[in-house]
């Protein structure tokens, strides 16, 4: 063995050595991974789990109904014959806990029906669904509403293009609050730790206390 | 046997005749060189002895396997297969791995909205939990939000490590940078064994298994867009992304580099990269720049368009815009 070694070594220096070696040991740490891996079970994760999340800033599109207390009350239950002037002013009552900040759009029958407060209105006095806002929006954002049919504005998941599979397009109130349609400041993803020096000041707070 | 020639008794004698005097000598030489040989037998287990607890090691067939664009579907099949029992013997998850072509007459490319990026990180986890980045090193994420003040563009003065309890902060803008799939990359032009190419659908793309893990390509990316695993991952079996690309996605080893690659292994079979998807803003937009009425191509005719370090010619598929 020695002497053919030294024999490989002579004829073609020490890389062939090596990588002879190599090989050798290869071999054996290959065939203990066959026979431990067919030993234990494997965890198989369910398809359905979205690992991250892909859900709306403020959830689905929901039909126009006033929300208190976990129940949802249709708003012809009290504006049934409802009559007077629905300015900003009549925030206060059922609705005060509205934040009103729509720009120079400060009337509410600007959007809502008088005819029939269960839905919208649209410029000549036709009723929008109350499930399907994104056409009332499209009454002023004209332009904003010309790319989200696009697909520039506003997210849609699934597939890249719509030939491609299913797309899941947002409407524009799973973003905005029509009341207040700016985005809202959320709390972002803690930062990443680029050397170790940012370690203990991340962490130096928690053990303080 | 270095006195050979200094010793003037024996340069006339012939080493094979039967003299009683040399005959002690002979036996003495033969020693001599049979201990050379355990010495340096010895030397080399000393020096090797390593390569045997090494179990990060290749296997041989990984060790034998040929570069990408030399293996017929076949090989491929036996790779995709050894690779998926790796995985489940180091980390005990039941994987597939694929080898995702390239859909014809398809070349990506992104779009990000800077008005609307509001510095969330919601893409940067997403791409970890996609990616089989271990999520206690979020600095090898692909993706780095970069804070800028509203008036600067000066990414040496960026805060990557901003912590605010709510984003966008006032006078803030935010700029995410990954790889920029560009149409003429430094990167691959380095790489002094060819393990980064660009595929026919614009992405550039690393065999992990072909990576030395020199870093040239490190150096030579304008963006930093590449991150080096410094140690093998560690995961818990329910983190692991099961759907897995060659290409793309599967648990890289140790030593080797790896980036963004736009989600092959999603992008490939028509659905959108991970950021895209969990992107709450709708900065992002992915799609096909050969498409002329695509979403891309609306963008590049109709909005203002910013290239990130234009001057460094690199020629990104990846586009900055404004609404305003």
């Amino acid at each position: 063995m020695g002497g053919l070694i030294m024999y490989l070594y002579s004829f073609a220096g020490f890389p062939v050595l090596v990588s002879a070696l190599a090989l050798l040991m290869c071999s054996v740490s290959c065939s203990s991974f066959q026979n431990q891996a067919a030993a234990t079970a494997l965890y198989e994760r369910p398809q359905a789990l979205q690992p991250y999340d892909i859900a709306p800033v403020r959830g689905p599109t929901r039909a126009l109904r006033l929300h208190r207390d976990g129940d949802e009350y249709p708003c012809t239950s009290c504006h049934e014959g409802f009559t007077g002037d629905l300015g900003q002013a009549a925030l206060e009552g059922e609705h005060n806990n509205l934040t009103f900040n729509h720009g120079l759009n400060l009337r509410c029958l600007n959007c809502h029906n008088p005819a029939n407060p269960d839905t919208y209105v649209y410029h000549d006095g036709s009723e929008i669904p109350g499930d399907t806002p994104t056409r009332l929006c499209a009454k002023c954002h004209g332009p904003h509403y010309h790319e989200w049919q696009i697909g520039i504005h506003g997210r849609s998941n699934g597939a890249w293009s719509a030939g491609l599979g299913p797309q899941t397009v947002l409407d524009c109130v799973q973003c905005h609050d029509p009341h207040r349609p700016s985005f809202q400041p959320i709390e972002p993803e803690p930062p990443p730790v680029l050397t170790r020096f940012d370690l203990p000041a991340r962490q130096g707070h928690a053990h303080a206390e | 046997m270095p006195n050979d020639s200094d010793d003037p008794s024996r340069t006339g004698s012939s080493s094979c005749r039967a003299d009683p005097g040399q005959e002690g000598m002979g036996r003495r030489e033969l020693l001599k060189a049979g201990m050379g040989t355990m010495a340096a037998l010895a030397t080399l287990a000393g020096v090797t002895a390593p390569l045997l607890s090494l179990r990060d090691g290749p296997s041989l067939d990984e060790f034998l396997q040929r570069h990408y664009t030399q293996l017929t579907p076949e090989m491929m099949e036996k790779i995709l297969a050894r690779i998926e029992h790796e995985i489940a013997f180091r980390y005990g998850v039941k994987t597939s791995v694929r080898d995702y072509k390239p859909i014809p007459d398809v070349e990506f490319a992104y779009a990000l909205n800077l008005n609307r990026c509001n510095g969330s990180r919601r893409c940067v986890y997403a791409c970890m939990k996609e990616n089989n980045i271990p999520l206690d090193h979020p600095e090898q994420a692909y993706i780095r939000v970069v804070e800028l003040d509203n008036d600067s563009l000066d990414l040496e003065e960026g805060n990557v490590l901003y912590n605010h309890d709510q984003v966008p902060q006032e006078g803030k803008y935010y700029i995410p940078i990954q790889c920029q799939q560009c149409r003429k990359p430094p990167c691959t032009k380095v790489c002094p064994v060819q393990a980064t190419w660009t595929e026919p659908d614009g992405v550039t793309v690393i065999d992990y298994n072909w990576c030395i893990g020199c870093r040239y390509c490190m150096a030579a990316c304008p963006y930093e867009a590449r991150r080096f695993n410094w140690s093998r991952p560690k995961f818990e079996p329910e983190q692991i992304n099961p759907d897995m690309g060659y290409l793309s996605n599967r648990i890289r080893p140790r030593g080797v580099v790896e980036k963004c690659h736009f989600c092959l292994h999603r992008t490939r079979q028509g659905k959108n990269p991970a950021c895209a998807e969990a992107c709450p803003t709708g900065a992002r937009v992915f799609g096909n720049i050969r498409d002329p009425k695509g979403k891309i191509n609306f963008i590049l005719k109709n909005k203002r368009v910013y290239i990130l370090k234009a001057d460094a010619k690199t020629i990104p598929r990846f586009y900055y815009f404004f609404d305003r």
